[in-house]
């Protein structure tokens, strides 16, 4: 991770959005709020969504058939909707780890920046 | 003094106007706010300044339903059952216009008679379809369980097809109407296929309004199991009455049988509905 504190540009922020949560759904299923900490603690809060922008993207995953969702009570009593991987949003990560891992080849080769390997 | 649930109350009001489709991401977003309060307090905060930072981290409403709106709408196409579903729909409603059609051309009904009657099979036909997939639904949530996905879908499907439904079987009677009228001179009479076709509408239109309310997959299925009995009654009650087969003449029995069947069927069917999402399982 850099040291250097900065901000992803929002094209950027949006390209990765849905990798990120495909990433992270690919382990277990997980809520709302769990998948933003969770990217924020990976990242070391370098990576800041907006809280309600993700519910939109989880909703596209889920109506593009990639992931589904179910409510179920949580510990705290409260009900909640929980996100999980189908199958086709397994193909659809490994397409997109490709495209990513090429184009950070590619970045790599161009500035020589051994530290920004995947 | 700060009251949390005040607070919620009303940021629910305003996100429940901006997102009159999405009522699960409004629970959904009401569970993120005060999962994020929970953690903000257990951190030190005080209430008050818990709500306000989830607030500022969750964005505001008008932004969240911009990102809402960006949403392609829940393609119906693309859900297999309805794929089937409709697919036998046209391929009967095909058949029965070249039937028609034929008997168009040979002169045995005029251009009237033949609209009317290709329209109100065609309306009557899609409450029918509305029953399968209700039907199939019915089966998918009580063996397999049930997303909310599939609610939505289930949703967007019934009101298409029963805005379509609607849509041909007034245009069915009005047509029929006016052949009605070419051949006795009034457009009305109140005979059994009349108040079939009338109490058809009524359905379609109630099934509509109620779609319009409130969406929730119980209702989305009951009402198009009920649509199933509905139909059969308006569509093929007025025949039987009129050829009098109901009143004991040579192949009574056929309907009786068949009527049998479909009010077991639906019983079955809707007790079915009554349990919760994926209750029945076979054991091993």
């Amino acid at each position: 991770m850099h040291n250097a504190s900065m901000e992803l540009t929002k094209e950027l922020m949006g390209a990765s959005v849905a990798p990120l949560i495909l990433a992270i759904l690919k382990d277990g299923e997980s809520y709302g709020y769990a998948l933003i900490q969770r990217v924020r603690a990976l990242s070391s809060g370098e990576i800041e969504w907006t809280d309600g922008m993700l519910y939109p993207v989880l909703h596209r995953l889920e109506e593009q058939q990639l992931i589904e969702s179910y409510w179920k009570t949580a510990e705290n009593g409260r009900k909640r909707k929980y996100y999980l991987m189908k199958d086709s949003g397994h193909k659809a990560l490994a397409i997109q780890r490709e495209q990513w891992r090429l184009v950070s080849q590619t970045l790599n080769q161009l500035w020589g920046d051994a530290t920004c390997s995947t | 003094m700060f009251d949390l649930e005040h607070q919620i109350r009303q940021w629910r009001r305003g996100i429940s106007i901006r997102l009159p489709i999405h009522s699960d991401a409004v629970a959904e977003l009401e569970d993120h706010l005060r999962e994020a309060v929970q953690r903000h307090v257990q951190n030190g905060m005080t209430q008050e300044a818990a709500w306000t930072k989830a607030m500022e981290e969750l964005g505001s409403p008008d932004s969240i339903m911009i990102e809402f709106n960006k949403l392609p709408g829940y393609a119906v196409y693309r859900w297999w059952p309805a794929r089937i579903v409709m697919g036998t729909y046209f391929i009967v409603a095909l058949l029965a216009s070249s039937f028609i059609v034929s008997r168009l051309l040979t002169g045995k009904i005029d251009m009237l008679l033949a609209f009317h009657v290709l329209t109100i099979t065609l309306g009557y036909a899609a409450v029918f379809s509305i029953s399968a997939i209700a039907a199939w639904s019915v089966l998918s949530r009580a063996f397999r369980g049930w997303s909310d996905t599939e609610t939505e879908v289930l949703s967007r499907t019934t009101w298409y097809v029963t805005v379509s439904a609607l849509v041909l079987t007034i245009l069915g009677m009005v047509l029929g109407g006016f052949w009605v009228y070419s051949q006795t001179g009034q457009y009305w009479s109140w005979n059994p296929k009349e108040i079939g076709g009338v109490t058809l509408v009524a359905w379609n239109a109630l099934v509509l309004l109620l779609l319009y309310r409130r969406k929730s997959e119980r209702i989305e299925m009951v009402l198009g199991l009920m649509g199933c009995a509905l139909v059969t009654l308006c569509w093929f009650g007025p025949i039987f009455v009129t050829s009098g087969a109901l009143y004991g003449q040579r192949g009574s029995e056929m309907p009786v049988r068949v009527a049998f069947i479909e009010i077991a069927s639906l019983l079955t069917l809707l007790s079915l509905v009554m349990l919760p999402a994926g209750h029945v399982r076979f054991r091993r």
